[in-house]
């Protein structure tokens, strides 16, 4: 997993890249964390994602969860069929809001 | 900073940072900083936790576990460090190998943990399997948090329920399904308005605990194609459901896709009821596969005959030892597991006969693992279903150990209308005690109609389109003589054996499916649907499809027979709008239902005068609660009857709701006297006059 972050005005993108499984989920859930403080909201970026393993799954939902009790939206943006694929016969997708790539997310932020 | 006081650990052994684990609970766990195993062995001398890497499969260690990791006969370890989705994991148990005891420990074998919680091996339906391997089904752990949100049982009373039977890849594996996940619990949602259109409100799932379904595979010279164990009833692993039920199987997901599709059934509200199979394993018999608790504790877990050999009650080998107390425990555990971490809303016990055998196969009158399944508070509301017979030919149907809590799958009442709805002589009676509730089998127990599940078919057995298109069955296709599967089919081609082309023979046949149909949905009890029968579902004859994954089994949704459809949902309706159809009580023609009518009464060609040796059977239904009155007449028989309709008291009058003789019925009242068809029935409902709903 590999994890970039650009700030800009409406919100944080973040680019994953790799695999999000149980071995990498405390940094991605620090790491975005820390990104969430001082971001209003966040996109995440999933064209160079791979894989979403349970774990990962339940780091994001749970991102999710803590952004949503701090009233900042989290977006995902250019999510590969294959991933929405999973996520939506196990229940997460319905969690998230997608949009074709990080500049329509950021477009649909600032509306 | 560790949530407790005890994580960390104590010992280290093959490189690997351990410490004593936790006895309960039994099976895998996550803990802080790792992941704990329990597992039982009242014969082990030695257990080694076997760990391999869970992509590519390499051994990646094997721990010795010390005497003193053990208390009592558990065996546990809490292993720091182990990430929960890189590792699978068995057992390997060093022991007395000595069948003639009744032992067959075997330390050449990593076996599979009987809790783990889901099973690698079979992932994906139908991939060929690595035969060299030795241990095909390696347990891994996962994730037991899902957001369940609001999902609530439906707790729909046993006489407002409409069963469904179904086999989760039949229903959607066809490519006219047009589902994006053929064959999957992900598929089965995207056809949930499918049921929720006929007005479908549990579905009885056939076995999705992990299984193989390339148990006993072989080639099969008629078909060009493999004999395999399609309907998977051989449990390997019973806390697992079925990897290749899940589009997810690959990613080790079948968990979240499992829990996923409850709740979206319950969201529609439908409840899922699970057909499982503890009277017996996939171990098979003394000349079986060592896979898991033959392993750990033969002699504990099965029925043995006094020179070691499995007793064989399933007519699969061996014979789960239930009323043994540690095994009955693990039964109660497995169904409490399946309640309360997947909502589960039922069980359908597969050949439950055996559960009520002591551990030589003797018939026990007080059975523990009944009596404690219907008092277990987690499974307090759930439905108990008992498929009240064994292949060892003990039958209790009728007498199964219910405790007030088990329902059976009511044998009598598929046999005894497919004997009326073949027109046999002499069979109004029985019929009658049929569409009551088989009083005879529950009354005097006070069970009462509760505990009938009603069907006419089900997955053993014709489909209803091939009880009305054959005399017999038809199993060549299964490549073994025709010899397998029952004789027993009470069954009528209608005139001809098979497909025709004939239009007489099949409106015959059409009118007979509804007439199954109908009697099924105005009987008290529970009905039970095959899936398929609402679309004319064939399996060509053959009345024992369990070997093959073909159209044999395969749901063909481009030829569903729409009016067999739109007529299945609109029996189903009248069965709602009834509530003199479906009381919790038998009938009874000497208590006051409504409007002068008691609870049933019985008639014939004239009003109050039944005919039991006809092939005619007229029943009014009446319920005190709800002012509501219907007439439902079934004629059997080849020629028209012309029944005098008992007078309706003044200012109503009989409408006719359904008329298997006709696609629709003209809304308008009839009488005095109305036809009934050739083996066509019929329902009417008293209503005020001029009041047309």
């Amino acid at each position: 997993m590999n994890i970039t972050t650009s700030p800009s005005s409406a919100a944080t993108t973040v680019i994953l890249e790799g695999d999000i499984t149980h071995a990498v989920s405390e940094e991605f859930q620090s790491t975005l964390l820390a990104a969430l403080k001082s971001a209003p909201a966040l996109v995440l970026d999933f064209s160079a994602l791979n894989l979403l393993t349970s774990a990962g799954l339940r780091a994001l939902l749970l991102l999710h969860r803590e952004a949503a009790s701090a009233g900042k939206p989290v977006l995902l943006a250019s999510v590969p069929a294959a991933v929405r694929d999973v996520m939506e016969v196990t229940g997460f997708w319905q969690h998230f809001s997608s949009y074709p790539d990080s500049n329509a997310a950021l477009a649909a932020l600032a509306t | 900073m560790s949530a407790r006081i005890d994580a960390y650990p104590t010992h280290e052994i093959a490189g690997w940072r351990v410490r004593p684990g936790r006895v309960q609970p039994y099976g895998p766990s996550l803990v802080p900083g790792g992941v704990n195993f329990s597992v039982f062995s009242s014969v082990a001398t030695a257990c080694s936790l076997v760990l391999f890497d869970k992509h590519g499969g390499a051994l990646l260690a094997e721990l010795p576990l010390p005497d003193s990791f053990r208390v009592g006969d558990v065996w546990a370890v809490t292993v720091f460090g182990l990430d929960p989705e890189a590792f699978t994991y068995g057992f390997r148990i060093d022991g007395p190998n000595d069948p003639a005891s009744g032992h067959r420990c075997d330390p050449e074998q990593v076996l599979l943990d009987p809790r783990a919680r889901a099973v690698t091996g079979r992932d994906v339906w139908g991939t060929p399997p690595d035969w060299s391997n030795p241990f095909p089904y390696r347990g891994f752990v996962v994730p037991e948090d899902f957001d369940w949100q609001d999902d609530r049982p439906p707790g729909h009373a046993p006489e407002d329920l409409v069963i469904y039977e179904m086999h989760v890849r039949g229903f959607t594996r066809h490519p006219s399904s047009g589902v994006r996940h053929p064959g999957t619990f992900a598929g089965l949602v995207e056809k949930i308005p499918h049921l929720v259109n006929l007005g479908i409100n549990a579905v009885e799932l056939l076995p999705v605990f992990e299984f193989d379904e390339f148990e006993l595979s072989r080639a099969n010279p008629v078909t060009g194609g493999l004999n395999m164990n399609y309907w998977g009833y051989s449990t390997v692993g019973f806390f697992a459901p079925k990897a290749g039920f899940a589009a997810t199987g690959a990613n080790g997901m079948q968990c979240d896709e499992f829990k996923t599709m409850v709740r979206a059934l319950h969201s529609a509200g439908i409840e899922v009821i699970l057909d499982v199979v503890f009277n017996h394993t996939c171990e098979g018999d003394h000349r079986g596969p060592t896979i898991s608790l033959r392993g750990l504790d033969n002699q504990t877990y099965y029925m043995l005959t006094p020179e070691g050999y499995y007793h064989n009650f399933s007519g699969c080998g061996n014979s789960l030892n239930c009323n043994n107390p540690v095994v009955r425990e693990f039964v109660l555990e497995c169904l409490r597991f399946w309640v309360s971490e997947y909502h589960i809303d039922g069980f359908r016990f597969d050949a439950a006969a055996i559960l009520g055998r002591d551990a030589f196969g003797g018939p026990l009158a007080n059975p523990p693992v009944l009596e404690s399944a219907a008092a277990d508070p987690v499974l307090r509301k759930a439905k108990l279903i008992a498929e009240a017979w064994d292949a060892g030919g003990l039958i209790l149907l009728g007498n199964f150990p219910s405790y007030g809590r088990f329902a059976e799958w009511n044998g009598k009442f598929r046999d005894d209308v497919r004997d009326f709805l073949r027109g046999e002589p002499g069979r109004a009676g029985l019929l009658a005690t049929r569409i009551t509730g088989s009083p005879d089998l529950y009354e005097a127990s006070g069970r009462g109609p509760r505990a009938s599940v009603n069907f006419v078919t089900c997955h053993d057995g014709f489909t209803l389109r091939d009880l009305v298109s054959y005399n017999g069955k038809h199993n060549d296709a299964n490549d073994e003589g025709n010899r397998d599967g029952i004789d027993d089919n009470r069954s009528w081609n209608c005139g001809t054996e098979g497909e025709t082309s004939d239009p007489e023979i099949n409106a015959l046949r059409q009118r007979q499916a509804r007439n199954a149909i109908l009697c099924l949905m105005v009987s008290r009890g529970t009905p039970m649907l095959l899936m398929g029968d609402e679309m004319g579902r064939t399996q060509l004859g053959n009345n024992n499809a369990y070997c093959h994954d073909s159209d044999f089994n395969w749901l063909d949704w481009a030829a569903a027979d729409t009016g067999l459809i739109a007529f299945t949902r609109s029996a189903i309706a009248a069965r709602r709008r009834h509530p003199a159809l479906s009381l919790a009580a038998h009938p009874r023609s000497d208590r006051p239902g409504s409007h002068g009518f008691p609870e049933v009464s019985w008639h014939g060609r004239h009003p109050w005068q039944p005919d039991w040796s006809s092939r005619l059977v007229v029943a009014v239904f009446a319920a005190e609660s709800a002012a509501d009155v219907v007439l439902y007449a079934w004629n059997s028989g080849w020629l028209d009857e012309w029944i005098a309709l008992p007078a309706p008291p003044p200012g109503h009058a009989w409408f006719p709701e359904i008329n298997t003789a006709m696609e629709s019925c003209p809304d308008a009242p009839v009488g005095p006297s109305f036809q009934v068809g050739p083996r066509s029935s019929v329902l009417l409902a008293m209503r005020p006059t001029g009041h047309n709903p």
